[in-house]
């Protein structure tokens, strides 16, 4: 856990000082219009990957449609395992999102530097298994039922509340987001309710809030 | 990383769980409240004394949720007076009930067992199966 923190709070001074540094560049070009793409890689989530039992991979294309809205593509690998209260299960599987992000300010100089809002809907399909469902009992006795593999699917929204920072004058952009979720509709395996959903998280409480920091290459 | 907002330590509200067995007195014919009885349970790791009711007519005693197929229990009136055994047969069905309470167990065809006698003289069934807590399962007469 306390690696985690270390390696979380690493990135967010290093979003500081970039931003910090950014501030002082504001000499450049003018931006001129070109086919637009930007592919993101989330860094934080892969790296905490290391050091926990969730190992998250998510990255994301996006490209400006008009104006100051862009259109957003996410797709990732989840693979996480719940042991807690009784519980233990695994859950692996890609999800993907689409949606759209509106630049709520951004920079004069360079339209891709800003803060968005946007909206996006996810859905995960994923294999999963439960190998202990509690059956709280009294006295210290207890017990557990499980479940066999199978294959299940969830869909949620999600927004998003973040910005980009352009690094230097190069074309890597620092993307940070906060992604707070809403789980919409699940399949169940004999009316089990999940307790985690790839892409999605904890999915014992319907609402839940993501964040994600990455590196991301503007073609 | 993920912040979860509550739903992670749902609890489990009470009621929702694996159903108590209800036990009523009886003395001859009729239920009777009984001045003071005391039960110990053997749950298998270990034995719980569920302490002494006074004044009762019926008790409600939590089975195993083991794979054991019955559970004991040990039924005394008096501090110092005998105390009985009784074996409860079943079988059990698991049903899942919510993300805080995991899943909870019926128990069906359950039957009594008089291992020793004295202070209960006999038993007497009730509902064979339990899946609230609403009707006795087995009376013990005195």
């Amino acid at each position: 856990m306390k690696k985690k923190l270390i390696f979380t709070s690493f990135f967010s001074l290093l979003g500081l000082i970039v931003s910090a540094q950014e501030k002082k560049e504001v000499e450049k070009e003018k931006w001129k219009y070109e086919p637009n793409f930007m592919v993101g890689v989330d860094v934080l989530n892969t790296g905490v990957s290391f050091f926990s039992d969730r190992q998250l991979f998510q990255g994301f294309v996006s490209s400006k449609i008009k104006d100051n809205i862009h259109g957003i593509v996410e797709a990732g690998f989840e693979k996480n395992m719940y042991q807690k209260n009784g519980y233990d299960a695994t859950a692996n599987g890609p999800f993907f999102k689409i949606g759209a992000l509106y630049m709520l300010a951004k920079d004069r100089e360079n339209e891709f530097n800003g803060f968005y809002g946007g909206a996006k809907i996810g859905g995960s399909f994923y294999n999963q298994e439960y190998f202990a469902i509690p059956i709280r009992g009294f006295g210290g006795s207890t017990s557990s039922i499980s479940l066999p593999a199978s294959s299940q699917s969830s869909f949620w929204l999600e927004g998003a509340i973040g910005g980009r920072v352009q690094l230097f004058e190069s074309n890597f952009f620092i993307d940070v987001n906060m992604q707070p979720r809403y789980l919409m509709v699940t399949s169940k395996q004999d009316e089990v309710v999940p307790m985690i959903v790839p892409g999605f998280g904890r999915s014992s409480s319907k609402f839940l809030m993501g964040f994600s920091w990455n590196i991301a290459y503007k073609f | 990383m993920m912040i979860s907002c509550g739903g992670d330590d749902d609890i489990c509200e009470s009621g929702e769980g694996t159903p108590r067995m209800k036990i009523t007195f009886k003395k001859g014919n009729k239920i009777e409240k009984l001045d003071s009885v005391k039960v110990y349970v053997d749950y298998g790791v270990r034995t719980v004394d569920l302490g002494w009711s006074r004044n009762a007519d019926s008790i409600l005693i939590p089975l195993r949720v083991d794979d054991s197929p019955y559970t004991e229990f040990f039924v005394k009136t008096q501090r110092k007076g005998d105390s009985s055994k009784v074996r409860i047969n079943y079988s059990t069905k698991s049903i899942y009930v919510s993300p805080g309470c995991g899943a909870k167990l019926n128990y069906e065809n359950v039957s009594g067992q008089l291992l020793k006698s004295n202070p209960v003289v006999k038993l007497e069934s009730g509902q064979n199966f339990i899946q609230n807590e609403e009707k006795t399962n087995l009376y013990l007469v005195f």
